[in-house]
């Protein structure tokens, strides 16, 4: 009877160990050969609920967008000792020491010139001449969007508040980083350009363009 | 026998452990690319669109086998996004401008308005609602694309914005030839396969 037992209880042992065995195996395989293709069919991928879009504002605007800047950016921030957050350089590495979140950004800015700006004054008709004074380029538009982004790493608890912190910060590091690029300079050229051209397809032999402060074109 | 399968299982148990405790590989991510492109658009119009994103994880509700032990999880977030509309000048010319010089008055042909990506305000959306675990970071950036995806759909909120982009590029377009000095100016657009 005792044998009957031991005999039964090592052949559980035995089909226990090799089930064990196989579903390691299994699992490197995925994770290795397959890069978890096979576990990821058993994740459900959720679908968000229909709901209403609302528009609650629609503003009349004339703004010509003359410049766009693209930018790929690795956001990477750190949870030091003190508990304070830290923003890293997209070029250095996360101090391992620390909890870090890493997401990568593509960012969008437009810019361009405010033609709602130009006032009835700034126009000036002599014959077939045309004068325009037109305003600076200015920003227009900061796109970060949710199919810009992909979440790289993170070590530690990070939530979406956190996120949204690196989010802001990169959306001001995008304009920093255009601003270097002088979009404005390349702005403002092409907007004289684009102008010019139009005053001149109505019908003007003599077109100037210029931006305020008397930088004449 | 029996020391050998339970150091075969030790082992194995050790080797998954490692498996599944290790964090996962950094992906190798090159990140160096800056482009400055010049364009000419206008735009007329700018929409504000407020929305929310609601997910509910029902596993009992889909039937899943060991649905006793899943708590359902709930995520709600409101989103607001702007939308705006654009006329292309880039290939506009002379072509399409007529001029009358007796009554002097000018015809010009623009192409049709088109309704540019949403842009969603991350930093004035915010979490109403969470329930039920935690949400990865890989599944609220999922939420929020699906949002996007309908939001960049939605034809009722695009026809809206189409209408009133016509109107606001008309009346810009009559205004500004006006102080030009032209005395009347007809704004068209032109009809494609995707508008007509």
């Amino acid at each position: 009877m005792e044998n009957i037992i031991d005999n039964t209880f090592d052949l559980i042992l035995l089909i226990l160990c090799i089930a064990v065995v196989i579903g390691v195996f299994v699992m490197l395989i995925d994770r290795f050969l397959f890069k978890s293709r096979l576990s990821a069919k058993f994740h459900r991928k959720l679908k968000i609920e229909k709901t209403t879009n609302v528009i609650t504002e629609i503003k009349k605007i004339a703004q010509l967008v003359c410049m766009s800047y693209y930018e790929e950016q690795l956001g990477i921030m750190e949870k030091r000792e003190d508990g304070k957050f830290y923003f890293v350089q997209y070029d250095q590495c996360p101090d391992k020491e620390y909890d870090s979140l890493v997401v990568k950004y593509d960012g969008r800015l437009l810019a361009g010139v405010d033609l709602a700006k130009i006032k009835e004054k700034d126009i000036e008709l002599s014959g077939n001449t045309l004068k325009a004074k037109i305003p600076h380029s200015e920003i227009f538009e900061i796109q970060i969007n949710p199919d810009d982004k992909e979440f790289i790493y993170k070590s530690g608890d990070w939530g979406p508040d956190e996120e949204n912190k690196l989010y802001c910060h990169m959306k001001e590091t995008l304009v920093e980083h255009a601003i270097k690029e002088n979009i404005f300079q390349n702005s403002d050229r092409i907007a004289i350009n684009n102008l010019s051209t139009w005053f001149k397809s109505f019908g003007y032999e003599k077109v100037e363009v210029y931006m305020e402060q008397a930088e004449k074109a | 026998m029996k020391e050998v399968i339970l150091i075969i299982i030790a082992l194995a148990g050790i080797v998954a452990m490692i498996y599944l405790g290790r964090p996962k590989k950094k992906k190798n991510v090159i990140v160096s690319k800056r482009t400055l492109t010049p364009m000419s658009k206008l735009a007329t119009v700018e929409a504000t669109v407020k929305t929310l994103i609601v997910a509910i994880d029902d596993d009992r509700k889909q039937g899943a086998v060991l649905g006793l032990f899943i708590r359902d999880r709930y995520y709600i977030e409101s989103m607001t996004a702007t939308v705006k509309a654009s006329v292309d000048m880039e290939d506009f010319s002379e072509e399409n401008i007529k001029t009358n010089a007796t009554p002097n008055t000018i015809s010009i042909t623009l192409p049709y308005p088109k309704v540019e990506k949403a842009n969603i305000l991350q930093e004035k959306s915010m979490v109403i609602w969470k329930r039920g675990g935690d949400f990865s970071f890989e599944e609220i950036f999922d939420y929020r694309k699906q949002k996007q995806e309908e939001l960049d759909n939605d034809t009722k909120i695009q026809q809206t914005i189409i209408d009133q982009a016509k109107q606001n590029t008309e009346e810009f377009f009559v205004a500004w030839l006006k102080t030009m000095g032209f005395n009347d100016a007809t704004i068209n657009f032109k009809k494609t396969k995707e508008n007509s």
